[in-house]
């Protein structure tokens, strides 16, 4: 089977003016690039610049005002309701705040169960995905029983990655996945990272403002300057 | 001569999971001479870092017990009251905590928040301590001064509302700056901005740094100490570029290896809860230079030429 792609073609956003039908700044232009299945594209920039936003509209958790992103081949825009349901569910986003990321009420077995019926996974079957899922991320299943106030944000990291991989995602959208971890968890969580993509094969678009970190991560970079991405493809020219 | 002298400095917490000691006999000195006055503080997130620099503040949450001695011009810290801290915090002792949004009051202008400083500690009537917050504004490049201390924290970056409590921090020249992950967070540009506010403030108005961090980009630039603390110990300290080049304790060694201009090795498995830290040294059981003495028996320091380690391996 070949491998489905992730594309941005010509995407650009402008914010609304409040209360006015003029349309309102740029922060995207004509933002071009696509990745696939088992391959890291790196999105780097300064705070501001948008990376989020485009991070929001790969998902498809916000609109373009132009241009369009496609997931296998179809527009976002023109998906019919199977291609759309497929498109949420192996299409995944991975914030900066972990702790943001899961409820606070909740302990973590019940957050995991949660994702698995709402995917429509038979109960039965919900206990051996779920420890599959932590084995994959290296957390033992004593964590089933804690809450994410008793976690450090490495593994509520981790959690939210077994979380992810419980959907089987061909992409992972990584918005600054380490940006609040310290040196040695970020170092952990990126080769744990790299490890789950050589044995799931998914694609990364991986954001963030370390240039080490993303240089480390990815195939191929973008850099979001003045409102567009300017693209590199082979890691030694990138001039940063 | 030390402006600040910390002696044994252990810190307890009572919570529903039991007792916990999140920092564990520390002794440090900041501004020890002939090197440098910054002091940087590193380790992995819940070594007890944060905890160390809230005891210095007289900042430590009722459930924390705090023992030892934290001298400061002879005085002991720890037996301060709540007014007399009032006096000495923000004038000779100041702080820049983490989270700049939550460290900074949403309802107040920033030009309040940065003359608050000179109307509660120096009396300033509010039109001078107004234009005092202006120069230190002006001072920092943050462009349009007036238009900016008019604004809210809401409407600034994290970057420049860093920035503003560095400023609030520094307005009086205090004798120690406790700095706790000023840069976290930050892109690379307002990371150099931050970095640069912090070096000027050390050297404009004599301030000693005691910088908090995992950053040790920040720290090899700002402080000529380096300590390193583990699961709530200080377990090697030592001249920043001395320890940069050639780091002794496994731990220190562990965490050089995980920067990017080492690959990002990773260290293996997790930092001990502190409710139940391991018998022995504290990191044997991740530690690739392990030996039989490690698991059972408590690594005294050894030092040498002021270099300190807490290790077997330097007995």
């Amino acid at each position: 089977m070949s491998p489905v792609s992730l594309r941005a073609e010509h995407v650009s956003k402008r914010f609304p003016r409040q209360g006015r039908r003029e349309p309102g700044p740029l922060l995207l232009e004509k933002v071009t690039f696509s990745v696939n299945q088992g391959e890291t594209f790196g999105i780097m920039g300064a705070s501001g610049t948008g990376k989020t936003t485009l991070a929001k509209i790969l998902a498809g958790l916000e609109p373009p005002s132009s241009g369009a992103v496609t997931y296998a081949g179809r527009a976002l825009n023109s998906m019919d309701r199977n291609t759309r349901t497929r498109f949420r569910r192996r299409v995944q986003l991975m914030f900066q705040n972990p702790e943001g990321s899961l409820n606070p009420r909740k302990r973590i077995g019940r957050s995991l169960k949660e994702i698995l019926r709402l995917a429509g996974s038979p109960a039965e079957a919900h206990r051996d995905r779920i420890v599959w899922a932590l084995k994959q991320v290296g957390l033992a299943d004593e964590v089933l029983e804690r809450r994410p106030s008793q976690l450090s944000g490495g593994q509520n990291q981790r959690v939210v990655l077994a979380r992810v991989l419980l959907l089987e995602p061909e992409f992972l959208i990584l918005d600054e996945p380490t940006s609040s971890l310290d040196i040695a968890v970020r170092a952990q969580l990126l080769h744990l990272l790299k490890s789950v993509q050589e044995r799931h094969r998914i694609g990364y678009i991986f954001i963030s403002h370390d240039p080490d970190v993303v240089r480390f991560m990815a195939d191929c970079i973008g850099v979001i300057e003045g409102c567009t991405l300017k693209v590199w493809a082979k890691m030694g020219t990138v001039p940063i | 001569m030390s402006c600040l002298k910390i002696e044994e400095l252990s810190v307890r917490y009572s919570t529903s999971s039991g007792a916990l000691t999140a920092v564990d006999r520390v002794s440090l000195d900041l501004c020890p001479p002939p090197s440098s006055q910054a002091l940087a503080l590193v380790g992995e997130t819940g070594c007890g870092k944060t905890t160390l620099a809230l005891a210095v503040l007289g900042l430590l949450p009722a459930n924390a017990e705090a023992s030892g001695r934290v001298l400061y011009e002879g005085r002991n810290l720890l037996d301060l009251s709540e007014r007399e801290w009032s006096r000495l915090r923000g004038d000779r002792i100041s702080a820049v905590l983490q989270n700049p949004s939550l460290a900074l009051n949403p309802v107040y202008t920033i030009g309040h928040q940065i003359g608050e400083v000179f109307r509660i500690h120096r009396g300033d009537r509010r039109d001078d301590a107004y234009q005092k917050a202006a120069a230190l504004l002006e001072r920092m490049k943050l462009g349009d001064v007036k238009r900016r201390l008019a604004m809210y924290p809401h409407q600034f970056s994290e970057g420049m509302n860093q920035r503003v409590l560095i400023a609030a921090a520094v307005a009086l020249k205090p004798r120690i700056l406790v700095a706790d992950e000023p840069t976290k967070g930050l892109d690379a540009d307002l990371k150099s901005a931050v970095i640069e506010e912090l070096r000027i403030a050390g050297a404009e108005s004599e301030t000693a740094l005691f910088l908090i961090t995992h950053d040790l980009d920040a720290a090899g630039i700002l402080c000529g100490r380096i300590a390193v603390m583990y699961a709530g110990e200080i377990v090697e300290q030592a001249e920043a570029r001395a320890f940069f080049a050639e780091p002794k304790h496994p731990y220190a060694q562990a965490l050089l290896d995980s920067l990017p201009e080492r690959g990002f090795l990773a260290i293996p498995g997790h930092p001990p809860a502190l409710t139940a830290p391991p018998q022995g040294c504290r990191f044997h059981p991740r530690c690739p230079r392990r030996m039989e003495a490690c698991r059972d028996i408590r690594p005294e320091t050894s030092t040498d030429a002021g270099w300190e380690v807490r290790c077997h391996l330097y007995r």
